[in-house]
């Protein structure tokens, strides 16, 4: 009897090894352990903006990377974690944040995307925790992250009665990516119809073709150098050289609804771009001496005035600009643009090299290149010439904020900040940006991934100078709804993409990288602006609505010459319509919360 | 001498007012019927009016209408004082000015011309057609106001030819181009609908009359101006009140949708105003239930007063 016994033990052991063998063998070596069948369960809920395509899967929880998550163990208790994600309908998603705040029916962990108010209100409200000792005790990776990049520490915490705390915790990028919209010009027009000082043509175009015929856009050659030297529009002198240019081929094509260049309906773009060569922004931002400044009344948007205003009247922007309202300012009188009857414009990734040649009319032959923010070199006084650009509407590392209620507070905390710290980790930063891996996905045999086939994973590696880097498969990368869809993106993360991929490679990649010549140091990061106290908050949010409007109302005059930006008379009526909106209040508050944050 | 003085539309009381509780017993069923449309009126339009506290607090929808600071009437000083708030004005009543005039003729016009035609089923078709702007929404509407006054617009090549300059109209920032813009749009859509009440008056005059009056010798218009119109007296005048009432806070998505920044002088009205106010940067719930309540405050004078002077001016009123 006790050999019998014996002898159950040894199968038993055995059977064991062999299934803890088989288990290793599959396991994923992202340093994370499955949930053991009676490992204790906790259940979030999590508000998120943004959902995926329903082709792929109803609900959220059902994305490949969140379902493998779902079956690992957190926290010291190896928790085994569910969540329940709620997503708003596309376009009511303000309606459905502000509904959930106002009837108390709100999620245990929130994404703040669409709350503008003081996040200190919702804490002092009672609405979300207190997010420093779970940071602090469970969260290594974010804190590290935070360590390497001080700026972003500096607002990553909140001042409650004069002690920092995490209220909220930011997504982060690793590096700016590749960019999806800048400046675009007619690199064809420029050859076409552009000449150098001694008179003699420009040429360019494509070596190669495709199997279809159509040229291989990673053939373009050309001879072209701007007035500057160089061989992008570097300066505002360049810029004027080019838009003379356009304004010939616009009249030797006769193109008669044609013009230079689109305008966004304002006049400006209030994240600073063009202006912020003339050293200043369309808004508050840090200025070259560290101090907060207010631009709308800066000497640099006078300056920038003054060249719109003499590139109106020289007849090189489109002259309605003030009517493409509700046009975002990447996609200004887009339908022209797409027609070739527009020389420079803010525009798509999707737009460069020969994408928008299609072959027929105006169309046939059109070569988009990308240009950085102009250097001003031609208006205004020393001070708003030759700056470099430095607040813009791309290139922050910083992304959306996420908080935990009071909802949470009775639920396992330590397990769900461990979850949210892996996102953190190498790791679980792979996971965001690639989806799973072969291993990964021969753990959980997600359904959407067998059904589509990818059952080694979707992604492959290389071996690099750099080290090991990673690419989404090619089905998947030409695809943005698939990449989504099968990548857990959507809520708390790293975006390692610059420091995990392999960098895209030609034409169109290093067109898209002119977009970051210059880098974003001078925009005030949401991070920083909900520091303020919610009086403050209230102040801005009250002075910035006001002095908007009355700018996005007057600023096409002083460019389409109702007013004179050269006078100092209608100069200073203008300063002082818009100082009576206070903005110097805010610039106040803002700069007395920046010397708090620096001390 | 063809014209019938109308009766005043308010009803006569009953000689003998039975005791509420006497006339419950006796109209038992009657008051059964109208309970739930009570029940409606007092949920849905009399218990909500407690939420007009909200234009009187600094209102945090986190802290509820109880939860939230009174500030008293600084909302109301916020949305007085505001820089454009006189141009605001001017245009709100500008633009319900010409409704009123313009806007109201026009049904009464077509349900009397319309009413002259012999031909039933060109009648017909005409009702049909004039009617069909009504169904079609406001998003369409404007995207057709857009396409068709634009510089190449089919309206804008008209007015051209008539010697006006050709220029996208909607942008055009001088007074009185967008008001009109906004009444005639008004018109296409609503004048085919809003007509039907009256072809439905006039419908109901007495045949006899328009016999008698053209045995007479009385030509149509001479009948229409003296038998049609003050038989339809009593039609116009209620509708007149309804709309004096309705006047001041229409228009909101239609101007949204129409106008741009560089329009805004000529164009905002008080309810797009508080929008961009209220809905700017961050949500300011008080300053927009602040609007509304104004609005709601002036259209119920309005209404009053209008139904005072139709009672004391042509001894017609709607209550």
């Amino acid at each position: 009897m006790e050999r019998l016994k014996n002898l159950y033990r040894a199968i038993g052991a055995m059977l064991a090894a062999l299934l803890l063998t088989s288990s290793c063998a599959f396991a994923a070596d992202d340093g994370l352990v499955n949930a053991a069948p009676d490992a204790p369960e906790s259940s979030f809920s999590y508000w998120i903006s943004r959902g995926d395509d329903v082709s792929y899967y109803e609900a959220y929880q059902q994305n490949p990377g969140v379902e493998y998550l779902m079956t690992k163990a957190w926290g010291p208790n190896q928790t085994r974690l569910s969540f329940d994600f709620r997503v708003p309908i596309m376009g009511s998603e303000q309606d459905n944040f502000n509904t959930m705040l106002a009837t108390g029916d709100y999620t245990d962990v929130m994404e703040l995307t669409y709350y503008n108010d003081s996040v200190i209100e919702l804490y002092e409200d009672g609405i979300i925790l207190d997010l420093t000792p779970y940071v602090e005790q469970y969260m290594p990776n974010y804190m590290a992250w935070l360590d390497a990049h001080p700026d972003y520490k500096q607002t990553a915490t909140n001042v409650v009665d004069g002690q920092p705390k995490f209220l909220q915790l930011y997504s982060y990028y690793e590096g700016v990516n590749d960019p999806w919209c800048g400046w675009c010009y007619r690199r064809d027009w420029i050859i076409q119809f552009g000449k150098r000082p001694d008179g003699s043509s420009f040429t360019g175009g494509f070596t190669k073709t495709l199997v279809d015929g159509t040229p291989d856009e990673n053939s373009w050659t050309d001879d072209v150098v701007f007035p500057s030297g160089e061989t992008y529009p570097k300066l505002i002198s360049d810029w004027e050289w080019m838009l003379g240019i356009f304004k010939t081929a616009i009249d030797t094509l006769g193109i008669e609804d044609g013009y230079g260049m689109s305008v966004f309906y304002p006049g400006f773009i209030a994240s600073g771009d063009l202006i912020t060569g003339f050293n200043s922004a369309g808004t508050w931002y840090k200025g070259l001496d560290g101090k907060i400044q207010y631009g709308l009344t800066g000497g640099g948007f006078r300056a920038y005035l003054q060249c719109f205003s003499t590139w109106f009247k020289n007849g090189w922007v489109d002259a309605a600009f003030t009517e493409h309202t509700g046009e975002m300012f990447w996609r200004t009188d887009e339908a022209k643009v797409r027609q070739g009857k527009v020389g420079l414009w803010y525009g798509l990734e999707a737009q460069l090299l020969n994408r928008m040649d299609d072959g027929e009319g105006l169309k046939k032959g059109v070569v988009v290149f990308a240009a950085p923010n102009p250097i001003n070199d031609v208006y205004g006084s020393a001070s708003e010439r030759n700056v470099i650009p430095r607040t813009m509407f791309l290139a922050s590392l910083e992304g959306q904020a996420t908080v935990v209620t009071d909802k949470a507070k009775d639920k396992d905390l330590a397990a769900l900040f461990t979850f949210l710290d892996w996102q953190f980790s190498r790791e679980g930063a792979k996971l965001k940006i690639l989806g799973l891996s072969k291993e990964q996905y021969e753990e959980t045999r997600n359904e959407l991934y067998t059904r589509l086939g990818f059952t080694e994973g979707a992604y492959y590696a290389n071996q690099t100078p750099d080290g090991e880097l990673y690419k989404l498969l090619p089905e998947i990368e030409a695809d943005d709804r698939l990449a989504n869809a099968v990548r857990p993106i959507r809520f708390f993360w790293l975006d390692a993409t610059a420091t995990l991929t392999i960098p895209n490679e030609g034409m169109k990649a290093d067109q898209q990288r002119v977009w970051l010549t210059y880098s974003n140091t001078g925009t005030l990061n949401t991070s920083f602006i909900k520091q303020l106290s919610p009086a403050d908050t209230n102040l801005y949010s009250k002075v910035n609505t006001q002095v908007t409007e009355f700018a996005n109302k007057h600023v096409p005059d002083f460019i389409m010459g109702g007013k004179d930006p050269f006078s100092d008379k209608d100069w200073d009526a203008w300063v002082k319509a818009v100082n009576k909106y206070k903005p110097d209040q805010v610039t106040q508050a803002l700069q007395t919360l920046l010397e708090q944050l620096s001390q | 001498m063809y014209a019938q003085r109308a009766e005043p539309m308010r009803s006569a009381r009953s000689p003998a007012r039975l005791p509420w509780k006497k006339d419950i017993k006796r109209n038992g069923f009657l008051y059964l019927l109208y309970a739930p449309t009570l029940c409606y009126l007092v949920i849905f339009h009399y218990i909500p009016m407690f939420g007009v506290a909200i234009a009187f607090e600094d209102f945090n929808i986190r802290r509820g209408v109880f939860g939230s600071r009174w500030i008293g009437f600084d909302n109301f000083i916020d949305l007085f004082t505001g820089e454009t708030f006189g141009l605001v004005m001017r245009n709100t009543v500008g633009m319900a000015l010409l409704n009123l005039t313009i806007g109201f003729i026009a049904p009464i016009l077509l349900a009397l011309v319309l009413c002259e035609v012999r031909n039933k089923r060109f009648k017909r078709i005409t009702q049909t057609i004039t009617y069909m702007p009504f169904f079609v929404s406001t998003m369409v509407v404007c995207q057709l106001a857009r396409f068709f006054l634009a510089r190449e617009g089919g309206v804008t090549l008209l007015l051209s030819a008539l010697g006006l300059p050709k220029q996208n109209w909607l942008a055009n920032p001088n007074l009185p181009v967008f008001w009109l813009i906004n009444c005639f749009t008004d018109i296409w859509q609503g004048t085919g609908y809003g007509s039907i009440v009256y072809v439905a008056a006039i419908s109901a005059v007495n045949g006899d009359l328009h016999e008698a009056a053209a045995i007479d010798g009385a030509g149509r218009f001479r009948r229409i101006v003296s038998i049609t119109i003050p038989s339809i007296k009593p039609m116009i005048i209620m509708m007149l009140t309804l709309r004096v009432g309705t006047v001041f806070m229409s228009g909101f998505d239609k101007i949204l949708l129409l106008y741009m920044p560089r329009t805004y002088d000529v164009a905002d009205v008080i309810s797009t105003y508080t929008y961009r106010m209220a809905f700017g940067s961050s949500i300011n719930y008080g300053l927009s239930a602040a609007s509304g309540l104004f609005q709601s405050l002036v259209a119920t004078a309005l209404l009053l007063l209008s139904n005072a002077m139709n009672r004391r001016l042509t001894a017609y009123s709607l209550f």
